[in-house]
């Protein structure tokens, strides 16, 4: 199709370069391998022989534009300036990864196939690829990617040993996913069990739904903290590589084609196990494992002469609303819209095209509805912080850190060049190096049309935007991009083996087939040192000390809560504490429990202090404190010197459990009664008509047969207050359902 | 009926040569005769290898079977297995006669004993091998030997755990590549592929519960090393599969022995050229020994930034639990129990290639390696020293073996270091001479480390000597170089005169104490008693035992031209 409106002719077939006619096979190659050079020159900068400095071959990107031009120029001399006779060639393409192969590429840190060693890997993997091909042709693969699964969850599981994957978020979504299993579809909710009471809301932003909805029956028939590791370990490992199968197999690629986008996109890039493993962004993982199905049911619906029945219906919508769960996934789907108005007459022209449409509007409307009111979402946008990649560190979160200020359009170049280089070093050279011939290859030209469009427009969000909207994570588009680019190296990787086979031993094609091959092959091994924790991204799990704080907090936390002094981001375990509640028992409080504030702050606000140790007392009492989790230097000594008050009961490693001392635990301010807390809501039984309660008051709080309002205590605690109560009558205060809350919208 | 029963009595043959040669043999040559219940009960045990300090667990589930209760007898329960399954090749695939292929069978496992004698591993890995390639060759032919064949596999996965893999590494393309002469280049496998997807799919779930685990690693510092560096920045570490904290394979070691068999066999190869009645089978078998040689002197011959990319590395990286094992003797003895196959139509030959091999490697290895690992004084004299103590067994089955053997037992006695206490040689009476800049020499002895007596470069020839006033009780000796960390000696020997009468010089006659051929670093422990080098620049002396000398003469052996020998401070250790 392209072919028609470019003056280059892409034509990729086995016989692509022994091609006669119309287009030049040695102007084809020299073309075609110098968009690969200049490809690798632009990902790549200064670029050296087998390792770092050891031969310089490029200092700079730029260097290696004479010669580019010059394998450009040759190509143009020799058809005398007649561009319609050059084609874009699947073989000098691939010749690139022989590049990839012996540069300095392999050598860098963030690679991933990080060598130099991993080159023996991939040179035995050749050799057996190639005796693989002789005995059974391209079928290999397929057996590959199913001996992949195996091995990658054997991996994971050696490497867990037992162990809770814990890592940054992926402890805040144990929290969620737990929460949403005694609370779904009620949601949002008011969850009293962390900070005194908190809205629960963040399951839209997060993208937990689609996690969650996508395992449900593992989540509700199993106990979750058992099955939490296998919910992981299937998204990563089955769901990704399965849902990556089934989009080339509903685009009709063969089945050793959709085999090897499945064994390519387990072993897509080392960002993509940094997203997944080490942030634990559950819901950009979801989301992302589903794209490739609706690019390729979209394109679908906008083949005039493909069929569309129930069953793509039913696919396609509930693969929009999963992935559209992840609210970024919106994003990325643009081009699917613009796409749609642009092929309307092919949607029209199909009637349950129009019911899908209908199908998505409705189901997914009222919930973003609602996402749009509990959340702030366009304080978010005009916030500057990126949520994950600065904040990982410690030195980022030092109190009154000054606020990062969002680039102008003019100062962008450099940040997308860098943040296009980092990508490509971490991903993998097959997709590098294979996509763009790939996406040609595809069968249909509408998926070939989709498949680019959301490529480019991915590029354009990954580097351009980027660095305008930090806050939005968007340099994720890249990794995302990497990750659906996949599905036509997989494609194109297929061509090059076959191609071995059909040109009947030609020494370079058996040469191609052998490198490509091993690079297919070793990428799971990649991926499995990546799994057992061997490359520079590093993942953690829960150690011994979250349980054996978890139970110290059980055995000593009193009838109150137990607070974690100072702010705690990750430094129980490389994850965040909010688990916790559901493995003590016991309502808990911390600066925050999840990954949403950007500078140090303490658990303790200012105002309270600054007064000192009448402060601290006051916001303890304020907040039913009856013991005290410390962690950083300046509150152990801070307790410790105040044996009266606080007494050591339990320690390990930074970790030290204080309880508190002449203090009667209360959840009452002023009133009296009987209360007891869920995690979404509170029951109380009063005995008079008036109480002020220990828990945050929300606007969204109802209270059954009560006035419920906001008592202000200080300036920056409102605690609930109940009025007109009947006595000795259960009272239960919980969030409004959350249709009240979306009419609260347009209220607003 | 017949034939079996005559392949039976063939196999007599085998068995009685070797359960003959085993039950003559002295039992001092069997050290590990008594060497402890964990290597024959079943359970898992930590084995250290003689040779290459290679440290794996391991178990001889055959040998429980059997009621085997002695080292010797499991070793030669192998090899009347290899033999009886290179007599069963012999026989029926190469069409030799019995009595030649029993007489073959049994030169190819002593040839096997010879070069690699009591390591358990090797031989055991390679008993396999024959019964395996024989069984899934004919398993196309007959389905009783494609169950045996996975027997076979089975039986070796639970025994060998992932170094099973390597047998069928060696296998399946030679069986494959036999049987599919028919095969067109867009070929499939047809009915072929059950061998191959059986084995693999019993083998692969054993694997991971039997490969990958290693030994309980002792407590090593993050600093400490236990072989010579290989020179490449950083430690090999597995892909998926397990892996120590740092090197404990002596790449010199093997570097050192095994070009030179394999260039012998490569030799002998050679020797017996191929003609054009070679059957199909050999000409396969040859071309496997030629690529197991390929690899194992890519291997062994090549600089280390480059064997790291070489097939052995790779795999031993690859496969879960290799990483701890070189593969270099594995291919060498694989190429070994091959030869005899590739030889088969010319028994005469191999007879004599046999013969060549065993003079050739009797002499070019010198009395540590394979051969003399088992009958050669150090092994035997470190065995002796511990078969009653179960302690210094442990120690020696461990990492720091290859510390051990190479400078002797007194190493595993940790409180002799503890006892020795440093006096400044300034606070002792003496006269220093160097070969070099002598008029340097007091500031070796000025109580300050910020100066120093140095050479000129390292090229092997210097010396220092020392005399005392009267002869000293020593224990060792103390070079400190604090301020000067890259000038270590790169080797360095100390030798000693009881009485003297002005400091030796290296062509005067002196008593050695001490050979260091490259420089380590200190020898320190760790709190159970496992011997580490630390530091290389600290160069603390440790002598076997304690000398009484009025003379020490400290030669440096070795060259580093951009280095000086530095000496801070001299400093005694005595009792």
């Amino acid at each position: 199709m392209l072919g028609r409106y470019l003056p280059i002719t892409f034509r990729f077939d086995a016989d692509a370069c022994r091609a006669e006619g119309s287009t030049d096979p040695v102007a084809s190659a020299l073309f075609s391998l110098g968009l690969v050079v200049a490809m690798l020159a632009l990902f790549s900068g200064a670029v050296s022989f087998w390792a770092d400095e050891f031969m310089p071959l490029t200092g700079a990107s730029h260097e290696a534009l004479p010669f580019v031009l010059t394998l450009w120029g040759l190509a143009l001399y020799r058809v005398r300036g007649s561009l319609r006779q050059i084609e874009l060639a699947l073989t000098p393409c691939a010749f690139g990864l022989f590049i990839f192969l012996f540069s300095d590429w392999l050598t860098r840190p963030y690679s991933f196939f990080q060598g130099p060693s991993i080159r023996g890997e991939i040179f035995v993997a050749s050799i057996i690829s190639l005796w693989l091909l002789k005995l059974s042709g391209v079928r290999f693969i397929v057996v590959a990617t199913l001996c992949s699964i195996p091995l990658l969850i054997w991996c994971f599981i050696t490497e867990s040993a037992g162990r809770i994957i814990f890592s940054d978020d992926l402890g805040t979504f144990l929290f969620r996913l737990s929460s949403l299993k005694e609370n779904f579809p009620n949601i949002p909710f008011y969850n009293p069990s962390w900070n005194g009471g908190f809205d629960a809301r963040d399951f839209f932003a997060t993208g937990a739904l689609n996690a969650f909805l996508l395992f449900s029956p593992l989540i509700y028939f199993t106990d979750l903290f058992s099955s939490y590791n296998f919910i992981i370990l299937g998204l990563i490992v089955v769901i990704v590589p399965l849902f990556t199968f089934l989009a080339a197999r509903l685009n009709e690629e063969s089945v050793e084609s959709s085999a090897a986008a499945a064994l390519i996109v387990i072993c897509s890039s080392l960002h993509w196990y940094r997203w997944a493993l080490k942030y634990g962004t559950v819901g950009f993982v979801t989301s992302a494992a589903i794209i490739p199905i609706i690019l390729v049911l979209t394109a679908r619906l906008f083949s005039r002469d493909k069929s569309w029945g129930i069953a793509h219906t039913a696919g396609l919508t509930i693969a929009l609303t999963l992935a559209l769960l992840w609210t970024p996934a919106g994003l990325a789907l643009v081009p699917l819209i613009l796409l749609g108005l642009f092929f309307i007459r092919a949607v029209i022209g199909k009637p349950l095209a129009i019911v899908t449409v209908a199908l998505v509007l409705m189901i997914n409307l009222p919930w973003m509805g609602l996402f749009l009111s509990v959340s702030k979402v366009t304080t978010f946008l005009n916030t500057v912080r990126p949520s994950y990649s600065s904040t990982y560190s410690k030195e980022a979160l030092k109190e009154e850190a000054p606020e990062p200020t969002a680039l102008k359009i003019s100062q962008i170049g450099k940040p997308a060049l860098r943040a296009l280089r980092s990508n490509a070093l971490s991903t993998n050279p097959l997709v590098l190096v294979l996509a763009l011939p790939g996406l040609f290859l595809l069968v249909g030209s509408k998926t070939r049309i989709v498949y680019m469009a959301s490529a480019a427009w991915l590029l354009l969000l990954g580097t351009i935007i980027s660095p305008l909207k930090p806050q939005l994570d968007l340099d994720r588009m890249l990794v995302l991009l990497s990750f659906l680019l996949s599905l036509p190296a997989g494609v194109a990787a297929i061509n090059v083996l076959r191609n071995a086979i059909a040109l009947e031993r030609r020494w370079h094609h058996l040469l191609l087939a052998a490198v490509t091959g091993g690079f297919l092959l070793t990428g799971p091994f990649v991926t499995g040192s990546i799994i057992r924790n061997k490359s520079v991204e590093q993942y953690t799990f829960a150690e011994p000390i979250v349980h054996n704080l978890a139970e110290a907090i059980r055995h000593f936390g009193g009838e109150g809560r137990t607070i974690f002094a100072g702010q705690i981001v990750h430094e129980l375990s490389g994850g965040h504490i909010a688990p916790l509640t559901f493995m003590t028992g016991k309502p808990l409080m911390a600066a925050s429990q999840a990954h949403d504030i950007w500078h140090y702050r303490d658990v303790i606000p200012k105002s309270f202090r600054v007064r000192k140790d009448q402060g601290v007392r006051e916001y303890f009492d304020l907040y039913n404190i009856t013991a005290v989790v410390a962690h950083e230097r300046f509150w152990k000594e801070y307790f410790r010197a105040r044996p009266a008050e606080y007494q050591e009961v339990w320690k390990e490693n930074a970790f030290l459990l204080f309880k508190r001392l002449n203090y009667t635990p209360t959840y009452f301010v002023s009133g009296a009664g009987e209360l007891a807390q869920t995690n979404n809501s509170v029951t109380v039984k009063l005995k008079g008509s008036e109480a002020i309660l220990k828990f945050n008051y929300f606007p969204f709080l109802v209270a059954d047969r009560c006035s419920i309002s906001g008592h202000l205590v200080p300036e920056e605690v409102t605690l609930i207050k109940l009025s007109g109560c009947p006595t000795e009558t259960e009272v239960t205060i919980r969030s409004k359902p959350g249709f009240l809350r979306i009419s609260g919208l347009w209220e607003q | 009926m017949e034939r079996i029963l005559k392949i039976t009595l063939a196999a007599l043959v085998p068995v009685l040569l070797i359960s003959a040669l085993f039950f003559l043999l002295p039992p001092t040559l069997w050290p590990l005769a008594d060497s402890g219940p964990s290597l024959v009960s079943g359970e898992k045990g930590a084995l250290v290898n003689f040779s290459h300090n290679g440290f794996i667990l391991w178990q001889f589930p055959v040998a429980k079977l059997l009621g085997f209760s002695c080292y010797p007898a499991i070793i030669a329960a192998h090899l009347i297995l290899l033999a009886t399954g290179t007599l069963l090749i012999l026989a029926i695939l190469c069409e030799v006669s019995l009595l030649l292929a029993s007489i073959m069978g049994t030169i190819t496992s002593f040839g096997v004993f010879c070069f690699f004698g009591l390591d358990s591993v090797s031989v055991s890995v390679l008993s396999y091998l024959p019964w395996l390639l024989l069984s899934a060759i004919l398993s196309w032919r007959n389905a009783v030997f494609l169950i045996v064949s996975g027997l076979i596999v089975v039986l070796s996965a639970l025994h060998l755990g992932s170094f099973a893999f390597f047998n069928l590494i060696i296998v399946l393309p030679i069986a494959l590549a036999f049987r599919s002469e028919s095969y067109d280049w867009r070929g499939h496998l047809h009915a072929r592929s059950p061998a191959l997807l059986l084995s693999c799919a019993l083998l692969l779930p054993i694997i991971p519960f039997w490969g990958g685990a290693l030994p309980a690693w002792p407590a090593y510092p993050e600093f400490a090393h236990l072989v010579p560096d290989d020179g490449v920045a950083g430690i090999p570490q597995a892909l998926v599969g397990p892996s120590q904290p740092f090197s404990i394979i002596d790449r010199f070691e093997l570097k050192a022995v095994f070009p030179k068999l394999i260039g012998w066999l490569l030799f002998l190869l050679a020797v017996s050229l191929p003609s054009r009645s070679d059957s199909t089978l050999t000409r396969y078998i040859r071309g496997a020994i030629f690529a197991l040689c390929g690899i194992g002197l890519a291997d062994t011959l090549l600089p280390e930034h480059l064997v790291e990319v070489m097939p052995l590395a790779a795999l031993a990286r690859l496969v879960p639990g290799w990483i701890s094992w070189p593969l270099v003797p594995l291919a060498f003895g694989t190429a070994v129990i091959l030869m005899p196959i590739a030889l088969a139509q010319r028994p005469i030959r191999f007879g004599l290639c046999m013969l060549l091999a065993v003079i050739a490697g009797t002499v070019a290895l010198d009395r540590r390696y394979p051969l003399g690992i088992i009958f050669g004084p150090s092994t035997s004299t470190a065995w002796r020293a511990v078969s009653s103590d179960s302690e210094s067994r442990r120690i020696l089955l461990s990492p720091s073996y290859s510390m051990i053997r190479v400078q002797g037992v007194w190493l595993m006695n940790n409180q002799q270091k503890a006892a020795l206490n440093a006096i400044r040689l300034a606070r002792v009476p003496h006269q220093l001479k160097a070969s070099h800049n002598q008029e340097l020499l007091p500031l070796a002895v000025d109580g300050s480390s910020h100066t120093r007596w140095f050479s000129t470069g390292q090229s092997g020839l210097e010396w220092i000597s020392i005399q005392f006033e009267s002869a000293r009780q020593l224990g060792g000796i103390r070079l400190n170089i604090s301020d000067f960390k890259s000038d270590f000696p790169r080797g360095i020997t100390v030798s000693y005169q009881s009485e003297c009468s002005e400091p030796p010089t290296p062509l005067q006659q002196t008593v050695a104490v001490i050979e260091h051929q490259t420089w380590q670093g200190e020898v320190l422990y760790t709190d159970a008693g496992f011997p580490y080098f630390g530091s290389q620049d600290h160069v603390e002396i440790l002598f076997p035992k304690e000398i009484t000398a009025q003379c020490v003469l400290l030669k440096q052996t070795a060259k580093a031209r951009r280095f000086d020998w530095s000496i801070g401070e001299i400093a005694l250790l005595e009792p």
